[in-house]
């Protein structure tokens, strides 16, 4: 894993060699070289619990200087700051408040760099999912997904899902090589280096939280966002899985993730599960809580409550 | 020491010169089947390039045609044990016969299964990650690192057990038993592993109820043991049609027994399955009704899956019958190949598919595969049975004589 | 006394919403600092000083002439900034477009209402409403102290400046005073780590920041382009559209 193995343009030669080598080792297809430069460093590169402190530099700085050659940038920073210990981030969500604006599932996408899609709207990987729910019920077979009215309409009430960050997460037990796990501060992330994309973690999500980059992502470099986490919002690779960190790269630092700030109507509240004072503690000791799908046995990190 | 190694080579030689050595009407199946791997090549190449897009599947339904197909042959492959054991256990001589043949079909059928899985990959150069101690195995946790361990130890099995009779054969000795019956035992034991740690792979999901149901393991295995010895029989009525491969009556007799028994638990099985779905009439139905007859106006599924409850039943009945047994070639065979479709219907269209369908959000997004998908699929398909041919082509040799040590 | 008759377009000069400087800020009870625009200099006492007060609710028919402009103690020009409901909304519109990046920021600090009717060319003329409020048991000096109207006045006559309004919300709404207190009603942006050494700051808004005091319920919103999901069948199902397909040009 030396800086120097890392393959040039140009080095055709070399380049084929390492092709066909690491073809026949690893009786691997390679993906063509005009649909994704092979990267040595990259397709070597351990698990990210596997690496030492230096490889973790090392490969930080690998993926920075990637992502600024492919996006013609200068400004990436690609992370990996840790967990702070004695915080358990939950999230709760306010279903008397919310009115369905869908401001949170676009700052999101913003934030977090996600495929942007072909069109200009709609066809981009979205971590949020505002279901627009019938009042008195919580059938989810009832919700309408592409409501395009003003809302809130009338009769109706409105419930955004994204990745629960589950305590007994079953897309962590799904993956078959360790890609996806839960964090000590309880946010559940995904190596983008290391996940083999069979989408088996999909299937098991009873949140249809999970998102699978299906082509390349598209990322306009002007609408990049560049301050980046390794295992948050540093941009994807085609056949990967990706999903919500809560904005591992800002609530990391301290801040609060994007759709809690971008909301107009204050319905998404963020915060220490293990600080006494904090929002999230107090809404649990003060208000009705209502875990989705309860009964799958997930335990999730995400709240939703009413006034 | 040397001179095994030199034994074991000409073998080899031997062997292959064989496999690819027949009638005009062989090079024309092989051909065929060579052209099916060549289209299914380029289009696999499309998808290496573009990326898993090119196939029908969405985040809504993020398994499709790749991982029915690999659900169908697992239970194909594991058909094998419903010979080992009469063959090995009961030391049933007629079957015995015709255990080598069934263990080539599970051989290539594996090989299709990991050629599926393969295909449905996001990243296949990442490979490499699922194997110890490079790569982080998720093992005993995850239902698919455990999958991949039973499949390619299955193919082990299927390939020592065979391969060393095979060899002895060739040499004209008696073969060790210490060195191959215990693998026998094992693989019984592991044909029922490779479907069952299938349908947990399945019914360990939570989050999805239409597969959240214990009745499913029973049911994959019931209907392995259906579709897979009636594919066998259709080879070995192909083989006994066109080689000199000593096999009597006794073997097919067996084998439709066989399938007829396991149809008819199959179908037991669905009808209890439907039963509980739509009597209780829970929320968790609505999977049930998308495919049986559709919901809220989407109904993609449900003229397959009748069709394949159709065929299913107008088979088993020609089955129970047994008025179609002393027919020709084709009209006896019928009901098997009929049975092959339904529960080949019964994996993708009734299985996998509705299991996405409506999302665990209520969302109906339905699925068809593409065009790259299906020839993708086909490519497989073509290698699979091109090294089951060549393999059965080969067992057949040895058994025959016809490749032996001393001609 | 009908309400109906106060529901009428008057114009008020009700939260008086001034100046680009600083926020002034008011920490409640938990470390969060309340980032208001509701600060400084209160123009209402210009007119009213000299004005006799009718305490009789009534329907105000003439028209209320304000100061469009004004300049503060800098000798900077100011626009009197009104239609906090107008300007909620594109507000969001306007910020929900700009987030990446450095823009970022932009989330945790909100554009003020000024900035915003600068740029938009807003006037008070904008921002004739119509008071909903109470649903007809309120009027004007309900919440306006009568003598001195540069303060709201609560009902036991104790005097309020416009950046404690949330006190004077809180006697009819007390769940809702508690609840924001508490943090869990409204919108708090910036840090939920307050013990940061860097920034560790977190803004909550005040309650006519989201609820024009004059007709406070939340304004209806055009909501943001939703997905493209739904098929409609297999014939008619999306290729090369959707955020699960290749493009159609070949590599």
């Amino acid at each position: 894993m030396s800086g120097g193995s890392r393959i040039r343009p140009g080095d055709v030669k070399r380049r084929g060699f390492l092709k066909l080598l690491t073809a026949l080792t690893a009786g691997a297809v390679t993906a063509p070289a005009d649909a994704e430069a092979f990267d040595l460093d990259a397709f070597l590169q351990k698990h990210f619990h596997q690496m030492s402190d230096d490889e973790k530099r090392r490969t930080l700085q690998r993926l920075e200087q990637d992502y600024n050659d492919k996006y013609e940038r200068d400004d990436f920073t690609v992370v990996a700051d840790g967990p702070t210990p004695g915080v358990k981030f939950a999230y709760a969500l306010n279903l008397s408040k919310c009115i369905g604006c869908r401001r949170c599932v676009h700052a999101c996408v913003q934030e977090n760099n996600q495929h942007r899609g072909r069109e200009e709207r709609g066809d981009q990987v979205e971590y949020i999912r505002v279901l627009e729910m019938e009042k008195g019920s919580l059938d989810l077979e009832k919700a309408v997904h592409d409501y395009d009215h003003e809302v809130p309409a009338e009769d109706k009430y409105y419930m955004p899902v994204q990745c629960h960050h589950c305590n007994a997460a079953p897309c962590v037990k799904a993956c078959p090589v360790e890609a996806t796990w839960q964090e000590p501060d309880g946010i559940v992330v995904v190596d983008y280096n290391w996940c083999i994309g069979c989408r088996y973690c999909a299937a098991a999500c009873p949140y249809w939280a999970r998102k699978f980059n299906w082509i390349e992502p598209r990322l306009p470099a002007d609408e990049i966002n560049p301050d980046t986490h390794y295992l948050g919002n540093r941009p994807r690779y085609k056949g990967v899985m990706e999903k919500c960190t809560f904005c591992i790269n800002r609530v990391r630092k301290g801040l609060n993730p994007a759709c809690h700030d971008i909301c107009p109507t204050g319905s998404r509240k963020f915060g220490n599960l293990l600080d006494k004072d904090s929002v999230i503690r107090r809404i649990i000791d003060h208000k009705r809580i209502y875990i989705l799908k309860e009964e799958v046995g997930t335990d999730p990190s995400f709240y939703y409550f009413f006034d | 020491m040397a001179a095994t190694y030199v034994s074991y080579f000409g073998f080899v030689i031997k062997s292959v010169r064989g496999m690819f050595t027949g009638g005009p009407r062989y090079y024309a199946w092989l051909s065929f089947l060579v052209l099916l791997m060549a289209a299914g090549a380029a289009a696999y190449y499309r998808q290496a390039v573009l990326g898993l897009g090119v196939t029908g599947m969405t985040d809504q339904v993020s398994w499709g045609l790749y991982i029915a197909n690999f659900t169908f042959l697992v239970g194909v492959a594991a058909a094998a044990v419903m010979m080992v054991i009469p063959g090995y256990l009961y030391h049933d001589k007629a079957v015995k016969g015709g255990v080598l043949l069934g263990e080539m079909v599970a051989i290539g059928a594996i090989l299709m299964c990991l050629l599926f899985v393969m295909a449905d990959l996001g990243r296949p150069d990442r490979m490499w990650h699922m194997i110890p101690p490079f790569g982080k195995f998720n093992f005993p946790v995850s239902m698919l690192a455990w999958d991949v361990l039973v499949l390619n130890g299955y193919l082990l099995l299927n390939l020592h057990v065979p391969g060393y009779l095979l060899y002895k054969r060739y040499r004209g000795e008696e073969p060790a038993k210490w060195l191959y019956l215990p693998f026998v035992y094992i693989s019984i034991v592991w044909a029922i592993s490779i479907h069952t740690v299938t349908a947990f792979l399945y019914t360990g999901l939570a989050g999805r109820p239409f597969w959240n149901a214990a009745i499913l393991a029973p049911r994959f295995i019931a209907s392995a043991f259906c579709a897979g010895p009636a594919f066998i029989v259709l080879v070995l009525e192909i083989v006994r049609g066109w080689t000199r491969f000593p096999m009597g009556d006794r073997l097919i007799t067996f084998l439709r027994q066989v399938v007829l028994i396991a149809g008819l638990i199959n179908i037991f099985l669905l009808i209890s399955e439907i039963f509980t779905e739509f009597y209780a009439a829970s929320a968790h139905v609505a999977s049930a009704r998308y495919l049986f007859f559709g919901l809220h106006g989407h109904d993609a599924l449900v003229p397959w899956i009748w069709t394949s409850i159709s065929l299913n039943v107008l088979a088993l009945l020609a089955l129970v019958s047994r008025r179609f047994e002393q027919r020709g070639l084709v009209v006896r065979n019928l009901p098997l190949a009929m049975l092959i479709v339904a529960i080949w219907i019964e994996k993708g269209m009734g299985l996998v598919f509705p299991g996405f369908i409506p999302t665990p959000l209520g969302e109906i997004v339905e699925y068809l595969p593409s065009a790259n998908e299906v020839v993708v699929s086909a490519g497989i398909w073509g290698l699979g049975l091109f090294v089951m041919t060549v393999l059965i082509k080969h067992a057949v040799d040895i058994e025959t004589g016809a490749v032996a040590k001393n001609n | 006394m009908t309400f109906s008759r106060f529901v009428r377009p008057i114009l008020i000069l009700g939260t008086c919403v001034l100046g680009a400087g600083a926020a002034s800020g008011q920490a409640v009870a938990d470390r969060v600092e309340v980032l208001t625009d509701i600060h400084g200099y209160f123009p209402c006492m210009d007119c009213h000083a000299d004005q006799e007060t009718n305490p009789t609710p009534r329907i105000l028919e003439e028209e209320h002439e304000i100061p469009l402009e004004w300049t503060d103690d800098d000798g900077v020009t100011q626009l009197v900034p009104f239609g906090r409901r107008v300007a909620l909304v594109d507000l969001l519109d306007a910020g929900a477009g700009d987030l990446a990046g450095d823009n970022m920021q932009r989330i945790g600090v909100r554009l003020s209402i000024t900035d915003y009717m600068q740029e938009n060319d807003l006037t008070a003329a904008d921002s004739v409403w119509t008071l909903v409020h109470g649903g007809g048991n309120l009027w004007c000096l309900d919440c306006h102290n009568t003598d001195d109207r540069d303060k709201l006045v609560k009902l036991n006559g104790d005097l309020l400046t416009f950046n404690q309004s949330q006190l004077l919300c809180g006697e009819c709404h007390g769940p809702e005073l508690r609840d924001w207190e508490r943090g869990i009603h409204g919108t708090t942006t910036g840090y939920w780590d307050l013990a940061r050494d860097a920034g560790g700051e977190s803004f909550r808004k005040l309650c006519v920041e989201c609820h024009t005091p004059h007709d406070p319920a939340f304004p209806s919103l055009t909501p943001l382009a939703g997905p493209i999901t739904r098929v409609d069948g297999p014939g008619e199902r999306r290729t090369g559209d959707t955020a699960g397909h290749a493009t159609e040009e070949e590599h």
